[in-house]
């Protein structure tokens, strides 16, 4: 899947755990499509993929997608060292702005 | 106990990756022993994360310009530019024969103590700064990354036995919002090499010999000299054109 991120708007955020790089395709105020990237570690990697999935469609509002997040960190079993949940929230709201 | 040490010298850096997965894979499967491996790389080669957008962390024009390969790794973490002049260190390990922590900062942490008293030797402090860096006089000496499973941790990173950080600082696009945290002026005052510390340039034998005692001492083991088993070159061969592959490279 290569991006072009010219069709995307862009959300950095700095963790602790890295630099969390968000690209937001957004559609009368849903998400339509969206990518994380970045230099910080998440395990299993795949899981990430499986986050930018589970917020097609999701309404961009902060909490709803903090839910949606922790959701899928519970479901399966993220461990990302230095990086949260609220991180991952910070750099979508970032590209939303 | 005894880790297997395998020096594999300048290597292509496609390889190399292919080398890395081969070993984790084959160490997870209980087929191969702890291993310490080092490699330096045979060419110009800036290694993505991953995770990483190589369109928005690396100036491609650039890379292309001045005959840097780009590589992307199966683990997490930054990218890093290496040429020759860095050793590269990888560590495949079951955390549960050494009591290593479960935790990632944990278990990063301990593998550095065997880098740790490699650089005593040296007469260099290190420390280590999570999540993933190694210091010297508050200069970051050494990054890495890793790759766990089940109780198999695969850690791969570098040792900046000499740095090019004009070239790094012009392949790589260092976000402010990076840097601007950690309150220093700019990227380039956080990395500092071997040699710069030292004020001399080591010798690389000395220095893979430093490093082979320090995990002695730290771990309480014994190296053997050794290379790949049959069973990991055939992996290599399986691996290899996926890392080499455009689709993977540039998969983001």
């Amino acid at each position: 899947m290569k991006i072009d991120i010219s069709e995307y708007k862009q959300g950095l955020y700095k963790s602790t755990g890295g630099l969390i790089r968000v690209f937001l395709k957004e559609r009368e105020g849903n998400i339509e499509d969206i990518i994380f990237t970045g230099d910080f570690f998440i395990f299993p990697e795949d899981s990430l993929d499986i986050m930018a999935r589970s917020l097609k469609d999701v309404v961009l509002d902060k909490n709803t997608i903090l839910d949606t997040i922790k959701e899928v960190y519970l479901k399966e079993n993220i461990d990302s060292p230095g990086t949260t949940p609220e991180d991952f929230v910070n750099a979508i709201m970032a590209a939303g702005e | 106990m005894r880790w297997r040490y395998f020096d594999i010298g300048l290597v292509d850096p496609y390889e190399a990756m292919a080398v890395h997965g081969a070993m984790f894979i084959s160490r997870v499967e209980q087929k191969s022993p702890n291993t310490l491996y080092l490699e330096r790389y045979n060419s110009k080669s800036v290694f993505l994360g991953y995770h990483q957008c190589a369109e928005a962390e690396l100036n491609l024009d650039y890379c292309k310009q001045n005959d840097i390969k780009v590589v992307r790794r199966s683990t997490g973490g930054g990218a890093g530019y290496m040429d020759p002049k860095q050793l590269n260190y990888e560590i495949t390990v079951d955390r549960k024969e050494y009591d290593i922590p479960a935790d990632f900062v944990g278990s990063y942490g301990r593998i550095m103590d065997g880098f740790i008293e490699a650089l005593k030797y040296l007469e260099l402090e290190a420390e280590f700064k999570p999540i993933n860096d190694l210091i010297v006089n508050g200069g970051k000496i050494s990054g890495g990354c890793m790759a766990r499973k089940d109780t198999i941790i695969l850690q791969h990173g570098s040792l900046l036995v000499d740095f090019d950080l004009n070239t790094a600082f012009k392949v790589l696009n260092v976000p402010r919002v990076k840097y601007e945290s950690k309150g220093v002026k700019s990227a380039k005052s956080r990395v500092t090499s071997i040699n710069r510390e030292l004020g001399y340039e080591v010798d690389l034998d000395e220095l893979k010999a430093v490093i082979k005692k320090g995990f002695e001492k730290s771990f309480g083991i014994e190296f053997e000299d050794s290379g790949l088993t049959k069973y990991e070159e055939e992996l290599v061969r399986e691996l290899l054109p996926k890392y080499r592959s455009e689709e993977f490279i540039y998969r983001m």
